[in-house]
């Protein structure tokens, strides 16, 4: 059995002009891209758009990339600053949808309920779209440096190492805001 | 209980349905990447190059480095460049004083007006002054200019505030006096006429091209050295490459299209003009107050009197007014005690605050007060003093020349005496005591 190339071979490829590789690179990473930017934003429309900037971008950056770093660091680190470049742009922006479905919310299971209660399945969230809305409305309201930690830790289950190297700050700063980022978002759930 | 939560948050958070790219996605960015594409086929190399270089900078080194780090880079680098162009500006000289109908004339403009006080000239300015009038101008550590009467002077080029450079003026007519201080010493003074080019490689000289001298350049040198080319009567003219030095105490004179003439010494009276250049621009902070004729070393022993300028005195220890008061007070009073006590004083100075700005003339005006109170040995011991740390200074042949004196008239030792003498025809022939020896001695001394 062939051993499949490497993210890094990849982009090297794609570097040297390989767009068949560049488009391996973009089926690989496009939902994980697309759901980080969707976390840090807010909002799928924009989202992806943001999405599509980052592998544009990621394709006219091929030649300055360095295949001895690694693949998925860079490319997170193009999705990390156009996002927040987003952000400072569509400050503005809030789903409206998204406080509507929040409103109706009384009678139905609550994040809250979810953490706090013993006996509800932490994982009912998978198939339910409120609570799923719930998240994303608080994450909305956190500042970008917890809500990224947040996304690339938790969310996408990156290393720490890994969630430092894009965000450029050490290890250390990773665990520290990510404990920050979790006690807020508790308090936002009235749990702290 | 509270770990507890933290754990269901993270399994939460991981079970968090992912969004799904919309059916568009995939043929939106397909089409964005075509364009791209297409754009750029139709980039040059040199483009491109430019665009990596840009981005390399922008995405691979700026969003590693924390805001703080960039922010006080940003700030050192625009700092650096400001500091760098505020030194690349050129620094133009102010006017010290004027006296008499003086104009200036812009780069641009085509109108003479007068000039105005702590006016600041700038490189293109043309300054003319009419008959019985005067300008100092200078530049604070680094020159001082002075132009006569009915003298027209271009400002060609002038140094930048810090680092060196050339600075050229063009005397057009006139005399100037040029004096070139320490701050100026690695960056080049050059005066240009029609005639000639003169470098300043020294301190102080003037360079004449008043009417009286034709269309010849004359170039006296007081102090230092310069440097004096000729230059072509035309563009096809062979090319006047000759250039001679010419040294403290001499003068050259140039032709339209020769070579500059060989340096001679200057005549008394010369000496006598060049006698204000001490006044151009910063005066010496410690100045024996005798005239530039050959007999300076006799005016020296009379005694002379000593005068400190007061502008800048706090570079003078508070030592040397004090001897200065004791000084004046013992010429009063006549007290021999005290004129002994206000030598000691003067002599701590020159030991404890060496400084060879003021250190000649403080050890001749020692040299000279011994003299006055028939201290002859110590008169001349101090002179000596001088040969040996001073040297080359312009007033080292004064120093010989009261030394001779005090042999032949005070200690009737003719044979020291015209020893001295001849030291002086030897060493410093351009000198002004050179022309007092050869007027007064030369029959005994040969």
């Amino acid at each position: 059995m062939v051993e499949k190339p490497s993210d890094e071979a990849l982009a090297a490829k794609a570097k040297e002009g390989d767009i068949r590789s560049f488009e391996e690179l973009f089926e690989k990473y496009k939902k994980p891209i697309l759901n980080f930017i969707y976390r840090m934003i807010g909002n799928k429309e924009t989202a992806e758009e943001v999405t599509q900037e980052v592998f544009i971008k990621m394709y006219k950056n091929l030649a300055i990339y360095d295949p001895g770093k690694k693949f998925i660091t860079w490319i997170y680190t193009i999705a990390r600053n156009l996002a927040k470049n987003a952000l400072r742009d569509r400050k503005y922006f809030r789903d409206a949808s998204l406080e509507e479905v929040i409103a109706e919310g009384d009678e139905q299971v609550t994040l809250k309920d979810v953490i706090s209660d013993d006996t509800m399945r932490p994982d009912t969230i998978a198939e339910n779209e409120e609570l799923a809305n719930e998240a994303q409305k608080i994450l909305d309201s956190m500042p970008v440096k917890y809500k990224e930690v947040i996304t690339l830790c938790n969310i996408q289950n990156l290393t720490y190492k890994e969630a430092a190297g894009i965000i450029g700050c050490s290890i250390l700063t990773v665990m520290m805001r990510l404990k920050s980022a979790k006690k807020l978002f508790m308090e936002k759930l009235n749990l702290e | 209980m509270k770990k507890a939560r933290m754990d269901k948050f993270d399994i939460v958070m991981a079970n968090l349905k992912p969004v799904e790219p919309s059916a568009s996605f995939d043929f939106e960015f397909r089409r964005k990447l075509q364009d791209v594409r297409a754009k750029e086929s139709e980039e040059t190399r040199l483009e491109r190059i430019f665009r990596i270089a840009f981005e390399r900078i922008r995405y691979a080194l700026l969003p590693q480095v924390p805001v703080m780090v960039r922010v006080v880079c940003t700030f050192i680098a625009v700092t650096t460049i400001g500091i760098y162009l505020y030194a690349l500006q050129p620094a133009g000289p102010s006017l010290l004083a004027s006296e008499g109908v003086v104009l200036v004339r812009g780069a641009d403009s085509k109108e003479w007006s007068e000039i105005g006080p702590s006016y600041t000239f700038k490189a293109g300015d043309t300054i003319m002054t009419k008959e019985d009038s005067g300008l100092d101008m200078a530049l604070s550590n680094k020159y001082a200019i002075r132009l006569k009467g009915q003298t027209t002077l271009t400002i060609a080029k002038l140094t930048p505030r810090y680092g060196k450079a050339t600075a050229l003026f063009k005397l057009v007519g006139g005399k100037i006096f040029v004096n070139i201080e320490e701050g100026f010493k690695p960056s080049r003074f050059i005066v240009d006429t029609d005639s000639a080019s003169a470098k300043a490689l020294g301190t102080k000289f003037s360079v004449d091209v008043s009417n009286g001298a034709g269309q010849r350049t004359n170039v006296s040198v007081l102090e230092g050295k310069v440097e004096v080319g000729g230059k072509r009567k035309r563009e096809d003219a062979p090319r006047v490459k000759d250039s001679v030095v010419v040294a403290s105490g001499q003068k050259t004179i140039v032709g339209m299209g020769e070579a500059p003439a060989k340096p001679e010494r200057l005549i008394e009276r010369e000496w006598q003009e060049l006698e204000e250049l001490y006044q151009v621009g910063k005066r010496p902070q410690v100045i024996l107050l005798i005239k530039n004729t050959p007999d300076r070393a006799r005016q020296l022993l009379e005694p002379c009197a000593i005068s400190i300028s007061d502008e800048k005195p706090r570079q003078i220890p508070g030592l040397l007014e004090d001897a200065v008061l004791k000084i004046n007070d013992a010429i009063n009073t006549g007290d021999i005690d005290k004129h002994r006590e206000g030598i000691k004083l003067l002599e701590r100075i020159v030991d404890e605050y060496p400084n060879k700005k003021y250190d000649v003339q403080l050890l001749l005006y020692i040299g000279a007060y011994y003299e006055y109170l028939s201290m002859y040995r110590e008169s001349i011991s101090t002179f000596e003093k001088v040969l040996e740390k001073y040297p080359d200074s312009p007033l080292a042949s004064v120093a010989i020349c009261a030394i001779g004196i005090i042999y032949d008239e005070k200690l009737n030792d003719r044979v020291k005496a015209h020893e001295a003498f001849r030291l002086i025809l030897e060493k410093y022939p351009n000198s002004l005591e050179a022309i007092w020896v050869e007027k007064n001695m030369k029959k005994e001394i040969a």
